[in-house]
């Protein structure tokens, strides 16, 4: 008679393979850990990341080498997308990344963005928008929104003096090159679950050959917007969400069904037939190492 | 990589190698760009600059025929990076440019050279400060040979001066990137990109070394980071002891020049590039009016052949050297010489290339004198007078400060006390109403505690 | 002072604990920062008061085992992936 033998408890969730077991120079309650992990998650599930070669920014998430094993290129601040685009023409077969913080991407690097999207350049853009350049002490960022206090608009952001918050991916969104665009947060369990559907759409952009995919992340900064963990992720979800709304902007990807949520239908590039994808050029085969 | 079977395009023969070099009249940015397509260049990245425009379209026609990355980046700020991350993926890797363009690729070179990613980037440059003009200039040295970006980092820079040669440096070029790991420059200018020459095809492909540090996806490895970020002070300055390294060996050993006519010479024209063209052609008149002159010409601006060009100067007389700027390499010609003997200048700016009778004029001036030209008189502002404890106020001695008295002072001194930083406004003439220590509004700044320094 | 931090493992595996719990959490990474708190639909995640971890932070810790259903939502949300989440044992037939 066999005694009844526990089965080994089955594992519902566990940390990926390439997120590294070290502690985050994070703050606590930052959201970029979540994205890591989200990113992480989405790359394994597609079983690229053993040819991932992803590009890092200069901001809080300059050490994101630390914490997500693949091969990495540092990129001087803003310019990611160009040094992706380098490591994409020569590399065709490698899955490339950048990821970038607001001050990254929309201040300084509109220029590079831009263009890596008017290319519909074959990179997957990750784009954390949390308000504020966090590394550098809280400043105010183009994406700060009116009236919000920071280290460098301490009476608020006044559009008179500063502007408005710039909807960066609303604007990519329009470019013919780009596959998908969507803006998800990191504010709740469900709203994780719709970003990493995101990012798995952003990936899958790529890796069929589309064009330029990106996916922009509204995250907190507790120290930066002077909270704790908890009051970000209500502000997130109360104030930030009313200038920045959640959801797909545009979806030109081959079998994706016009008009899913807020996505502008696949709107047809000039040149092709509608709908039909851009043919992934023959990009060179790059120079085995 | 194979070398790719030369293509046979009915405008002009592109004859490898293999066949007898045959000459071919080519434009000297074709040629460039030709000959770094032979040498194995993987990717090119640029954008439209006169005098150079003729290489990115030579590229754009000819890297898709050989199944090879070109983009036309956003500007030479995009090109510059995409450079870097293609570099970092282990590619060989071509930019070009002009002047105002790599002023803008300051930043991305410093980061090259501080993470070590090898690349080639073509000078072709024009007149300046500014937008300048597109004419041929050398203005652009201390631009490339004392560093463009921040931080202590040196490049190598080869200076060719004529089409064929600079075809050649091109795979020199390549292979001291891919060896050292670091940006190599090549300058060139307006003429030499513009200026068609019969040219001999000798191309050169440069073998490829394995990169182990290139990324390539860390699969079944550890993974690889190309980051010029060390955030612990310890570990740069380790870095930057390895930097240095690199850079003495360098300096050791890729030490490139030419002499001509040398060995019975007395007066030596220093020049590189088209200037060193123009010098030839004064040599032999100087020479035919019965003056001994050679011509001593850098091919690796840096490192500068000092030691050799000190030992040239041991047996002349005297240097002339000729430039097309206002005088930025002579600085190094001084620094080899040591105040040895005399070193003159003649030079011609914005574009203007000084014509072979002028440089004889100069070595006339040299000959005769024996010592250094009449100097250009250059307004030089009166040296501020610092004394060795930098007490700037010619009144007051400075109080001997008492150790550890002054704890807001890191060092302990009163050297942040502001009246030991109130620099008296030098006199100057004023220039169309707006010299210094004139306001804006024309009234001139009366600062407090001004003994009547400004007027 | 520098932070000495593990080295990195990749193990990601974390193994199931004896005797059985839903979660195990990484206590020495935790920051404190309760965002698995707020989200717990079932609330048995607290701060422990009682302890101090490596990083200066009272790392979180399951307070009612029973009431887990193991839903994974504190995983989701945890910046610092302290959280392996394991479903209850069902005993194998004879």
């Amino acid at each position: 008679m066999t005694a009844t033998v526990p089965a080994a408890p089955r594992v519902i969730y566990q940390r990926p393979a390439r997120l590294t077991d070290v502690s985050t120079r994070y703050c606590p309650g930052c959201g970029h850990g979540i994205i890591h992990r989200l990113v992480a998650e989405v790359l394994e599930d597609l079983g690229v990341d053993g040819r991932t070669i992803a590009v890092a920014p200069v901001g809080c998430s300059v050490f994101a080498y630390e914490y997500l094993a693949y091969d990495w290129c540092e990129a001087p601040h803003g310019r990611a997308p160009a040094v992706a685009t380098g490591i994409r023409r020569v590399r065709p077969d490698a899955f490339v990344l950048t990821y970038q913080g607001d001050g990254d991407l929309a201040a300084i690097g509109t220029g590079e963005i831009v263009h890596a999207a008017a290319r519909g350049e074959l990179i997957t853009a990750i784009f954390v928008n949390n308000g504020i350049y966090g590394m550098t002490g809280g400043q105010m960022a183009p994406t700060t929104l009116v009236g919000q206090r920071t280290t460098s608009s301490p009476t608020g952001r006044d559009v008179r003096a500063a502007g408005y918050p710039v909807p960066m991916t609303e604007m990519l969104a329009v470019l013919p090159g780009v596959a998908f665009a969507a803006r998800g947060s990191i504010a709740d369990p469900s709203a994780i679950g719709r970003t990493k559907s995101y990012i798995r759409k952003a990936c899958e952009a790529q890796i069929r050959g589309e064009g330029f995919a990106i996916v922009e992340v509204l995250s907190n900064c507790p120290v930066g917007w002077g909270m704790t963990a908890q009051e970000s992720i209500r502000y997130l979800q109360d104030v930030v969400v009313q200038t920045y709304p959640l959801g797909v902007l545009v979806d030109r990807r081959s079998g994706a069904q016009a008009g899913s949520s807020g996505a502008q239908a696949g709107a047809a590039r000039p040149g092709t037939p509608s709908g039909a994808t851009r043919q992934a050029e023959p990009h060179p085969a790059g120079q085995e190492a | 990589m194979t070398t790719p079977a030369p293509v046979e395009d009915p405008s002009f023969s592109l004859a490898g190698t293999r066949e007898p070099p045959r000459r071919v009249l080519m434009k000297g940015n074709e040629a460039i760009a030709e000959a770094a397509i032979q040498a194995g260049c993987d990717a090119y990245f640029g954008y439209p600059i006169t005098p150079q425009a003729e290489l990115l379209e030579w590229m754009a026609r000819r890297m898709p025929e050989e199944g090879r990355a070109f983009v036309q980046a956003e500007s030479e700020l995009g090109a510059i990076n995409m450079a870097l991350g293609a570099g970092a993926a282990g590619a060989r890797v071509l930019v070009s440019s002009s002047g105002p363009g790599v002023s803008l690729m300051a930043e991305a070179m410093s980061y090259m050279a501080g993470s070590e990613v090898p690349m080639v980037l073509i000078n072709v440059m024009r007149g300046g400060p500014g937008l300048g003009s597109i004419g041929p200039s050398q203005s652009d040295y201390f631009q490339a040979v004392k560093g463009h970006g921040h931080g202590d980092y040196r490049v190598p820079v080869l200076a060719p001066s004529s089409i064929g040669e600079a075809m050649e440096l091109v795979a020199t070029a390549f292979e001291l990137a891919e060896h050292y790991r670091t940006p190599v420059i090549i300058l060139a200018d307006g003429i030499m990109g513009q200026a068609m020459e019969p040219v001999e095809q000798h191309y050169r492909t440069p073998a490829r070394q394995t990169a182990a540090w290139a990324l390539t996806g860390a699969d079944g490895r550890e993974p690889r980071v190309v980051r010029s970020l060390h955030l612990a002070p310890e570990e740069l300055e380790e870095h930057n002891a390895h930097l240095q390294e690199k850079f003495h060996a360098i300096a050791e050993h890729e030490v490139r020049w030419a002499g001509e006519r040398l060995d019975d010479a007395d007066l030596v024209i220093v020049a590189y590039g088209t200037a060193a063209r123009v010098a030839r052609t004064a040599i032999a008149r100087a020479r035919a009016a019965g003056l001994r002159v050679g011509l001593f010409r850098p091919i690796s601006l840096w490192p500068f052949p000092s030691a050799e060009l000190a030992s040239v100067a041991d047996r002349a007389r005297g240097l002339l050297v000729v430039e097309l700027s206002a005088g930025q390499m002579v600085e190094d010609v001084r620094l080899a010489v040591g105040g040895g003997i005399p070193v003159a200048f003649e030079g011609r700016t914005g574009g203007m290339v000084p014509s072979p009778d002028e440089v004889v004029e100069a070595l006339r001036e040299l000959d005769a004198t024996g010592g250094p030209l009449r100097r250009r008189r250059v307004r030089r502002r009166p040296p501020i007078p610092v004394s060795g404890t930098g007490h700037l106020h010619p009144h007051e001695p400075m109080a001997e400060p008492e150790t550890g008295h002054d704890a807001l002072s890191i060092f302990g001194d009163d050297a942040w006390m502001p009246h030991w930083y109130t620099v008296p406004v030098p006199t100057r003439p004023t220039r169309n109403g707006h010299g210094r220590g004139q306001g804006r509004n024309g009234s001139a700044e009366r600062r407090p505690d001004d003994e009547g320094g400004s007027r | 002072m520098t932070l000495s931090l593990p080295a990195p493992s990749r193990t990601g595996l974390v193994p199931a604990p004896t005797p059985w719990s839903p979660l195990v959490i990484a206590s020495d990474r935790c920051k404190g920062c309760e965002l698995c708190v707020a989200a717990c639909p079932k609330s048995c995640l607290a701060l422990d008061q009682g302890t101090v971890n490596r990083l200066g932070y009272h790392p979180v810790q399951l307070t009612d085992a029973a009431a887990c259903t193991s839903c994974a939502f504190c995983a989701r949300v945890c910046p610092d992936a302290v959280f392996t989440v394991f479903a209850a044992p069902k005993e194998t037939p004879r």
